[in-house]
């Protein structure tokens, strides 16, 4: 029997590589790395896993992004939380957010270890100082509440 | 995937828990609009709704849930409570507001509307005068309530 070879694909899989507790937190990358995959598919189900935002899995898409991986990337929380980008940012940008982590209600920052949340050091900052200007009533804004409450005439 | 969807898709299957044993039904008005929902649930023991049953509309902006929470309000004139707005069926609940967070689910919110017909929050009452006869006379509070639901009841079978 002769067969002749017309065409060959390769085919790859990938997950993020995420960290479970701080103290690997220096190493991730958004290297793929070879996770035991059947053991990871059983407990993916359900918590660890997924965006507690959409719910999605980390390496499945946010609802707004058609493909996953460096177009849909997570961000690691200073708090051990870890979301999709565009989940996070579209929480933070919110006043309800008070910036504050979805999961703990601690006020959310990007580990500053981790490689992976570099590219967005700059824009949380930008976004975390915002919303927490419009928690924080200047000067005016204050002075009409009180007046409208009758303290100030 | 978008949230809702998943929690669609999840809900038959949480729902026969024993979790949520309470729950006479909770779906969507129409299968291919997933942005208004009808809840019936059973009034919880050993308070004033105990015995009938409970309907909530949750109205939910697709384009911004679960960043947004949805809106939750109780058949108008169906259920006196401190924190409901007799007329409109509106609540009064911090999770609605200000204490949302995305990793609340719908059936979350109804577990909390139930959480508040067990201990009504009467620090921010919507309906002042309930608010009032509940801290004074009790159980005038409870003969109220339970006239008002009869009546609802009754409305209900006259339509």
């Amino acid at each position: 029997m002769r067969i002749e070879v017309t065409g060959v694909s390769l085919v790859s899989t990938w997950a993020w590589d995420i960290p479970k507790d701080s103290s690997n937190a220096e190493h991730a990358t958004i290297q793929p790395t070879e996770v035991e995959q059947e053991e990871e598919e059983q407990e993916s189900d359900e918590d660890e896993e997924v965006c507690g935002i959409c719910r999605n899995r980390y390496d499945a898409t946010c609802p707004s992004c058609e493909y996953p991986g460096s177009g849909c990337p997570i961000v690691l929380g200073l708090c051990n939380h870890n979301f999709h980008v565009h989940c996070i940012k579209q929480w933070l940008s919110t006043e309800t957010s008070r910036g504050l982590c979805p999961l703990c209600r601690q006020g959310f920052q990007l580990r500053t270890s981790a490689l992976i949340n570099k590219p967005h050091y700059e824009e949380f900052q930008k976004l975390l100082m915002s919303v927490r200007q419009h928690n924080i009533p200047m000067g005016g804004e204050l002075d009409q509440d009180m007046m409208d409450d009758g303290f100030i005439r | 995937m978008s949230r809702i969807i998943k929690e669609y898709s999840g809900l038959q299957k949480r729902l026969g828990t024993a979790e949520f044993w309470w729950i006479n039904s909770f779906e969507p008005d129409e299968d291919d609009d997933l942005s208004q929902w009808s809840c019936k649930f059973q009034g919880p023991s050993n308070t004033p709704y105990e015995g009938f049953e409970l309907g909530l509309k949750i109205s939910v902006d697709l384009e911004k849930y679960p960043v947004s929470g949805p809106c939750v309000e109780f058949e108008p004139r169906t259920v006196a409570h401190p924190n409901v707005k007799w007329d409109t069926g509106e609540i009064c609940l911090d999770l609605l507001k200000d204490a949302w967070t995305p990793i609340y689910t719908l059936l979350d919110v109804v577990g909390a509307v139930r959480g508040l017909l067990e201990e009504p929050g009467l620090d921010s009452p919507l309906d002042l005068d309930l608010a009032q006869i509940y801290d004074v006379d009790y159980d005038a509070y409870v003969q109220i309530v339970r006239y008002r639901l009869v009546e609802a009841r009754f409305d209900e079978l006259v339509q």
